[in-house]
């Protein structure tokens, strides 16, 4: 009989991990230092992994609102919404989003994971059809599973594929396209002039999360809908406080009946405890810190393209971003966690981001930057990447000649994404997993298979041993001095080398 | 991208409608699948020597072969039904281009089934590559230059080929010449046995130039390799330069060239001829390796067991046959008798070491002083290789 336990007892990533020093996860912050800077460990990092885009969470009028409304209210309102959970407080908010987003309704929910299993769970019938991003947040992910509709992924802004789709679809079911607004990950925009406009020959309604870009694109910093100038075409924005609003929650906003139903109706929502009241009245200050500071923005932007510069001027793939999300392509996820590591080492906090996030080989350290980063800072970070790169063999020890600038998403610019480089687009599309060897394809393996694989290695050690030169003998002769120098990265290499035996590389075995 | 070599031959009047696709090489796996196709193909061709499989791989590699730091090679599948059924390179060498003062294409590695519908997919895929490169006509095949293994085999297929000579099925020249290529130049390869005398009047010559002159031959010293290989280098990219095809080597090329060479040759077989210490003329012949090759079977590993090794080993011990590869003189001391002194004492060497015979090859059809040389040593024209040409 098999124990339901025995999975977890037989999961090795996380043991191989740890033994190896690169586990990157559940890092403690000791201290906050302005929040652009952190303590972990005891050592004083700059902050530059978090979506505190607007620098808003240790803004003093922020944490007096906070505090005000805990002395008010208390510390949690014990209840859901439907009952006992709404305070004024939830009102005004809702009020002034609903407001600030120029629609006529809005509804904040205790997170904004649950802001989209709600939307989702509550919008899709059994006969609708859900047309998303493959790229598209989990939380989306999740909420339609929780539905009963119907999905079709598209290939990530692949519009031909997106309106393939649509027609395909049965003319009379009920449609919905949803996509991120800001790609979390690669920091790219979704092509919504042209997923509006599909939307109105095929019927369909449109649900932006635009988690990332609410507060940081647009004129007023009403998103992703805003910056594109549509406003009145996308049907729901969907947002979270705990980027640029310096809180937690989310906030689905659209017509009143669409939000009213789904006040109702949502079972994230209405089995849910409400939001603190501590963390209405910081999201309700930071609103106002959002209407009345636009140079945030322009500053935000202003390093976002300085850093994309930046890394680029060193040799760096930064990708297809235009926004403040930096993603710096490393491939490997080992490598990607070794990378993170020395980065952590050097004084700089960033996040590792590896399959099933992106594509296998596709690894990356996710940056994001905020408004409140002093260019000491930024300095800081390039000077540490550039260290650890050049150590690394990511980018070259001489910075090459030329690169191509950025496009950041300034209002009035319509820039949705950069050029890819040839590798970008390669492992983003998935094509660089075959180089490597996961373990999902070792499991697909007959005995036999890996055996000739087994085999190979020898073939080619023996051809390798038989053409040995002289120097390399000489060079071979040096290399336990090396190692010896070079002692701590061991286990690091190693398990590079070694990792796809162990780690999964994020690609599920097909069945 | 797929290209449907119907639509690609359209300079053809009418082309047969064919399910051949050619693709180009991208993945690890098409590489394997360009370098593994040989093996089936001659898989029932008593001649074939396969060579090691990681040795061709080496060689397609462009950190590992020294000339791709200069030329560009793109590779070229054809497949049908999903299998294998044909491979190509486009070549690129902008040094022979700088050498020769022409703007000319090349291709190589061509392997293929019989079949002229998927050769002609083939030449399109290469003479489309070659034509976006800026070349007008293309020339081959050429695996990437003279300096490597080159042309076609059209006449002499009962023999098995020699070390670092080409072999082909009997179809392709027909293959070439149905794609519309004609004929750029004949080399010739020549059998000699050692039990053949040279005649008395070129031992008698030999023997006068060689006190006339001052000329001493002596075997490469394998201690000081290093600057042998330079003093040879030099000797080889200043002889060969009014030959047609020829490119001199980079150094790379050269260095790299010789540390392969140098787990195959023989001492006693390469010979510097000095006049007044001056190394002016050198010949190198090697142990034919390939029946010791084609023991190995293209692998020096079988299920991770050394048996390819060796096989390769205790064949090494029973090779009878040498082929003489390059003889050169340097300008201003050819015409002098020296290519027939070092011949003797190759022949010397030969014998003393137990050697039967062996072949010499290549030779320009149109180099009739060292053909006639050959002749007159008692050689055999046996074997005919051809490269050929055509517009793009």
């Amino acid at each position: 009989m098999a124990d339901i336990f025995d999975k977890c007892a037989s999961w090795k990533d996380y043991k191989i991990a740890k033994a190896t020093g690169l586990y990157p996860y559940f890092r403690a912050i000791q201290a906050i230092h302005g929040s652009t800077e952190v303590e972990i460990e005891g050592r004083r990092v700059v902050m530059a992994g978090s979506n505190n885009y607007l620098g808003l969470a240790s803004d003093p009028r922020v944490k007096e609102a906070a505090l005000s409304a805990l002395k008010r209210f208390g510390t949690t309102c014990s209840g859901s919404r439907l009952l006992n959970g709404t305070l004024e407080l939830h009102e005004e908010l809702e009020a002034r989003l609903a407001r600030f987003l120029n629609r006529e309704a809005a509804v904040v929910v205790s997170t904004g994971f649950q802001t989209n299993l709600a939307a989702m769970s509550a919008l899709l019938g059994r006969h609708d059809v859900v047309f998303s991003d493959r790229a598209n947040h989990a939380s989306l992910v999740d909420g339609i599973r929780l539905s009963f509709g119907e999905e079709r992924k598209y290939r990530h802004n692949d519009m031909e594929n997106l309106e393939s789709l649509l027609a395909a679809a049965k003319p009379n079911a009920g449609k919905l396209i949803a996509s991120d607004g800001v790609f979390s990950m690669e920091g790219d925009l979704c092509n919504l002039p042209k997923i509006v406009e599909l939307a109105q020959k095929y019927g369909a309604r449109v649900l932006v999360d635009d988690a990332h870009g609410l507060g940081v694109l647009g004129a007023h910093g009403r998103g992703t809908s805003e910056y594109f100038g549509l406003e009145a075409q996308t049907d729901v924005v969907m947002g979270t406080f705990s980027k640029s609003f310096a809180s937690l929650g989310g906030v689905l906003a659209g017509p009143f009946e669409v939000i009213n139903y789904i006040k109702h109706k949502a079972r994230p929502i209405i089995f849910s405890a409400s939001i603190t009241p501590a963390s209405v009245a910081s999201a309700l200050e930071a609103l106002e810190i959002v209407e009345s500071e636009p140079q945030r923005r322009s500053r935000l932007l202003d390093i976002a393209e300085k850093m994309h510069n930046g890394f680029r001027a060193m040799g760096f793939d930064t990708g297809v971003s235009v926004t403040p999300v930096v993603p710096v392509l490393i491939g490997d996820q080992v490598k990607c966690f070794r990378f993170w590591k020395a980065l952590f080492e050097t004084g700089v906090f960033a996040n590792p981001v590896i399959p099933p996030a992106v594509e296998p080989g596709h690894a990356l350290i996710r940056t994001s930057y905020m408004a409140t980063h002093t260019d000491e800072q930024l300095d800081r970070v390039l000077d540490a990447f550039e260290r650890v790169g050049r150590k690394m063999g990511i980018i070259p020890h001489a910075r090459p000649s030329t690169y191509v600038p950025v496009k950041v998403a300034r209002p009035g610019s319509f820039v949705r994404a950069n050029q890819a480089s040839q590798r970008w687009a390669k492992t983003s599309a998935g094509l660089a997993a075959e180089q490597g060897f996961s373990l999902g394809q070792l499991t697909k393996l007959s005995s036999r298979e890996m055996a000739n694989k087994l085999f190979d290695a020898v073939e080619t050690l023996t051809w390798r041993a038989a053409n040995l030169q002289p120097e390399d003998l000489k060079r071979l002769s040096k290399t336990p001095l090396r190692l010896w120098e070079r002692r701590g990265e061991i286990p690091g290499l190693l398990l590079e080398k070694g990792a796809n035996l162990f780690i999964k590389n994020g690609k599920q075995p097909e069945a | 991208m797929a290209v449907p070599a119907a639509k690609m031959s359209q300079r053809e009047p009418a082309p047969a409608p064919s399910d051949v696709t050619v693709t180009p090489v991208q993945s690890p796996r098409d590489r394997d699948a360009f370098v593994l196709f040989p093996y089936e193909l001659y898989r029932d061709d008593p001649n074939f020597v396969p060579p090691l499989l990681m040795e061709r791989k080496d060689f397609l590699d462009p950190r590992k072969n020294p000339w791709f730091q200069f030329g560009k090679a793109a590779l070229f599948l054809a497949r049908r039904g999903g299998q294998v059924v044909g491979r190509i390179a486009g070549v690129n060498d902008p040094r022979y281009n700088e050498f020769h003062g022409t703007r000319l294409g090349a291709f190589g590695m061509f392997e293929c089934a019989d079949d002229v519908r998927v050769a002609r997919a083939l030449f399109e895929a290469a003479a489309t590559w070659c034509g976006a490169q800026g070349f007008g006509r293309m020339i081959g095949p050429m695996n990437f230059s003279t300096n490597y293994e080159c042309s076609v085999l059209v006449e002499g297929f009962d023999a098995p080929p020699v070390v670092m000579m080409a072999y082909n099925p009997r179809y392709y020249p027909a293959l070439y010449e149905a794609c519309g290529f004609k004929k750029a130049k004949d080399l010739w390869a020549w059998e000699l046995s050692s039990s053949v005398a040279p005649p008395e009047k070129v031992a008698r010559i030999a023997e006068k130039v060689r006190q006339r002159e001052g000329v001493v031959v002596r075997a490469v010293n394998m201690k000081d390799f290093e600057s042998e290989v330079r003093r040879v280098k030099e000797i080889y990219n200043s002889a060969w330069e009014k030959n047609w095809g020829f490119v001199p080597m980079t150094d790379a090329e050269f260095d790299h060239m010789a540390r392969e060479l140098k787990q195959l040759v023989v001492p006693k077989l390469l010979l510097l001829a000095e006049v007044k210490g001056e190394p002016v003329a050198f010949s190198m012949t090697l142990p034919d390796a390939n029946p010791a090759l084609k023991a190995a079977g293209g692998r020096l590993t079988r299920f991770g067991l050394p048996i390819g090794l060796v096989k390769l080993l205790l064949a090494a011990r029973r090779i009878k046959r040498l082929r003489l590869i390059t003889l050169g003189i340097k300008e201003g001391y050819r015409r002098r008798g020296l290519d027939a002194i070092l011949y003797l004492d190759t022949l010397k060497a030969a014998r003393e070491l137990g050697y039967t015979g062996g072949e010499i090859s290549w030779t320009l059809e149109d180099n009739h002083l060292v053909n006639r040389a050959i002749e007159s040593m008692g050689g055999r024209k046996y074997k005919t290789y051809r490269i050929y040409e055509r517009a793009i």
